[in-house]
């Protein structure tokens, strides 16, 4: 049955040039923009290299002290992060970074435009770089303050040349030198945690400033053995900073923060700290709103061209309704038939968001940013497809099946 | 005639009711998308208030607790840096800014003044700033020594503010309320000052003095540059070297502000284009659709048209008979559209974009709505124009 839809879906689209064409330039372009959006989605917020144990790991990626004049949102600092996430009780790993910070280098008579990452040693178990040359540093060398770097493939490149070996040359960053331990391949910028092109170790740090902040520059994350664990490590997370003491009563004596994935920290982020309730699933409803909105006009175009095709075939349906076909069959067959466009539509639009994404990256919109399509974002794609073809298909049908036989096959007006 | 053409879009109520609603919704496509571009277009050209050329910005990373507690100790040392680079041959002006142009940071705040809710956007900036921006004073004068020792906290602001808060009256010499023990006073007005510059909207902007005895004032963490100009970018490098001898503790970036700039524009102007394309292109669709649709009218209604033909109407007639009917249909969306849009006034739009580009944008969305469905009506109705009546009444 499905098989002798979809053959006659094929002969329907032949037998209309114009309006296969008008249809599927209005569904590839559509899904090409859902699907780019998810692709930069799913670079942003999937577990993948280096952060492909991120699906079960929760950070402190936020911090908000609030009180009756003053509000100050911003990431944790250091002392907030050893006090209350290193070492948190059921946590497979804890780790401590600051946030990738620009910085512009001197290497004999050049200048690199880079970006610098200090962490501790644990940074390097929870996340998985794939090691090039050598290996990370180690929680001893942060200790110690040893002046260590784990640098990428392309900071290799423009500080020794191409396809020389880097481990233990120097380089001078920030008035400081540091010697090569390992060689990283480059990281995109839209992995938050991973990102950056030199990472060292925090305790070389220029002071120890750092050790006594509450709110600036760092983050925490807290790997669990698996996102089951996630409520008991957050109950924890909770129970801790629930006897957090304030330097200055007066000044703030309310604290907002979470452990959060990424997602929720993102939501975090948008929706605010004050937000209460669960932040992920509004952030979810709110895309999945934005991407409904923009469906609107595609599929009012498609629902009108949908029903000018109807139209046409009015003595095929007068046909199969005098031999006794039920509504529901020929709505079934007209949604059928709706779909395998939307689909062919949705493969045609994969192909272009491929070559958009490649174009964002050349066109260096974002510096550093890689957006790649893997297999589930081709299933997302799929399923976006899927859903705009019923969405599309299902008012036409059913106005299809109401043709009354007799007019039908008439030609007078339906 | 068009009361009998209502009454034929009325009996296709249905089928007309999406299109309607297609043109509806690519209307304020369209429109936000003109509005938009007029926006920015015209602010492109107007001056900015400032020269970027040949500014360096040196970004401090410094303890920002011993800022916000005034450590004496902190403030020396970016005194000296001042100096230091001063005595550079390649640089002609230095001073310290909080928040620069380009730098993707803003301090925004809300001030009661004359009774007037204004929102400022606030700079702390040494004496030298304006020099180093080559910005022009309108009405007094810029900060000099004699803001180290004032009673009051000086500011300079912009004509901008000047015009919003104290509208003709002279603002030199007006105090403002910071919090209960503090007072600023202008010392002077400055042309219009557009912070992220081409893409900023006119702003109402207050430059707070930072003293260089601590009187007054918090230092900003950019240490601002005008060097001369074919400067080699090789001088940062002996410039970096340089601060880092004097504070040894501090971390220094140093950019040149034509990249900023750069940077600033692309992060600014790309969400434009990017809507913009798929506006072009989800109009584009509609469009099409449109054609397509009308065209399949056009070959339903053919014994309809057969029959006025046969009763002696030209084929220019009929020819109009679509186009107006199309035209209709526009309008119908158009005055919905309108509507909506008009509430936006209401919603407070006139804050976001100025009322100039806001009417171009209506009117440009109302000619480009009714220039494109007559082009897709027209390839359909020059069909139905060239029915032979013999041929439309034999038809099916």
């Amino acid at each position: 049955m499905l098989t002798n839809y979809i053959k006659i879906a094929l002969k329907v689209l032949a037998r209309r040039k114009f309006f296969t064409f008008i249809s599927l330039f209005g569904i590839s372009f559509t899904l090409l923009v859902l699907m780019v959006a998810t692709a930069m989605l799913d670079n942003v917020f999937a577990p993948r290299a280096p952060q492909s144990k991120f699906d079960r790991v929760i950070g402190v990626y936020r911090i908000g002290m609030h009180g009756e004049h003053f509000n100050s949102t911003g990431n944790p600092g250091y002392r907030f992060i050893k006090e209350y996430v290193l070492g948190l009780p059921g946590a497979e790993a804890t780790s401590v970074f600051t946030g990738q910070s620009m910085l512009a280098m001197y290497h004999e008579g050049r200048k690199i435009d880079t970006h610098l990452r200090r962490t501790d040693g644990p940074y390097w178990q929870i996340l998985d770089f794939s090691f090039l040359e050598g290996g990370p540093f180690t929680e001893a060398d942060n200790q110690n303050a040893n002046f260590v770097a784990v640098i990428t493939d392309d900071m290799r490149t423009k500080l020794y040349g191409r396809g020389v070996s880097a481990l233990g040359k120097t380089f001078e960053a920030d008035g400081q030198t540091f010697r090569v331990v390992g060689v990283v391949r480059a990281v995109p910028i839209t992995r938050e945690a991973g990102f950056s092109e030199i990472w060292v170790p925090i305790r070389t740090l220029k002071t120890r400033d750092y050790e006594r902040q509450w709110m600036g520059g760092f983050r925490g994350i807290v790997l669990a053995r698996s996102a089951d664990d996630f409520d008991a490590l957050r109950r924890e997370f909770k129970r801790r900073t629930s006897t957090f003491v304030f330097d200055d009563p007066k000044t703030f004596n309310r604290l907002e923060v979470g452990l959060d994935t990424m997602f929720e920290s993102a939501a975090r982020n948008l929706l605010g700290n004050q937000f209460k309730g669960n932040r992920s699933l509004m952030l979810r409803s709110i895309l999945f709103g934005v991407a409904l909105l923009f469906m609107l006009l595609p599929t009012m175009n498609l629902v009108s061209i949908n029903l000018s095709r109807i139209m046409e075939r009015a003595s095929e349906i007068g046909v199969r309704k005098a031999f006794g076909a039920s509504s529901r069959a020929l709505v079934g067959q007209f949604v059928v038939e709706n779909v395998v466009l939307t689909v062919f539509g949705g493969l045609i639009g994969f192909l272009l968001s491929v070559v958009a994404l490649k174009a964002f990256a050349r066109a260096e919109l974002v510096p550093y940013a890689v957006f790649d399509v893997n297999l589930r974002i081709f299933l997302y794609g799929l399923g976006l497809a899927v859903f705009f073809g019923v969405l599309s298909g299902v008012y036409p049908a059913w106005r299809m099946s109401r043709i009354q036989a007799v007019n039908a096959l008439r030609g007078g007006a339906l | 005639v068009i009361r009998h053409l209502l009454k034929l879009v009325w009996n296709r109520k249905r089928a007309n009711a999406l299109i309607v609603a297609e043109i509806f919704v690519s209307f304020l496509v369209i429109f936000a998308v003109l509005t938009g571009a007029v926006a920015v277009a015209g602010g492109w050209n107007r001056p900015i208030g400032f020269q970027w050329q040949d500014v360096w910005d040196v970004s401090m990373e410094f303890d920002i607790e011993a800022r916000d507690k005034a450590a004496p100790e902190l403030h020396a040392t970016v005194m000296r840096m001042l100096d230091e680079v001063r005595s550079f041959p390649q640089v002609s002006g230095a001073a310290i800014s909080q928040t620069p142009p380009y730098a993707f940071s803003t301090t925004e705040g809300r001030r009661q003044i004359n009774g007037k809710d204004v929102t400022i956007i606030i700079d702390d900036v040494t004496a030298g700033y304006a020099g180093v921006m080559g910005m022009k004073v309108v009405r007094g004068r810029w900060f000099n020594e004699e803001d180290e020792v004032a009673q009051h906290w000086p500011v300079v602001v912009d004509a901008n503010f000047a015009r919003e808060v104290y509208g003709d009256a002279d603002p030199i010499g007006q105090k403002i309320e910071e919090d209960e023990t503090t007072f600023h006073q202008i010392v002077g007005v400055v042309e219009p000052y557009r912070k992220d510059g081409e893409t900023s909207a006119p702003m109402n902007v207050m430059f707070r003095h930072a003293a260089n005895n601590q009187k007054h004032g918090r230092l900003g963490s950019h240490l601002l540059l005008k060097v001369v100009p074919g400067t080699s970018p090789r001088f940062e490098e002996e410039l970096t070297t340089r601060l880092q001898q004097v504070a040894p503790d501090m971390s220094f970036t140093v950019r040149q502000m034509e990249r900023m700039r750069t940077n600033n524009l692309r992060a600014k102007l790309s969400p434009l284009v990017v809507g913009g394309v798929v506006g072009l292109f989800l109009v584009a669709m509609v469009m099409l659709g449109l054609t397509g649709v009308l065209w399949q009218n056009v070959t339903r209604r053919t014994r309809e048209i057969g029959l006025r033909r046969a009763m002696g109407a030209s084929g220019g007639r009929v020819h109009r008979q679509i186009l107006t009917e199309v035209a209709l249909l526009a309008t119908i969306a158009v005055l919905v559209a309108s509507i909506v849009v008009w509430q936006l006034p209401i919603l407070g739009a006139f804050s976001v974009v100025s009322p100039a580009s806001f009417m171009t944008g209506f009117t440009g969305a109302l000619a480009t709505i009714y220039a494109l469905t007559l082009l897709c009506g027209l390839y359909p109705s020059w069909l139905a124009s060239r029915l032979q009546p013999a041929d439309a009444l034999r038809y099916e």
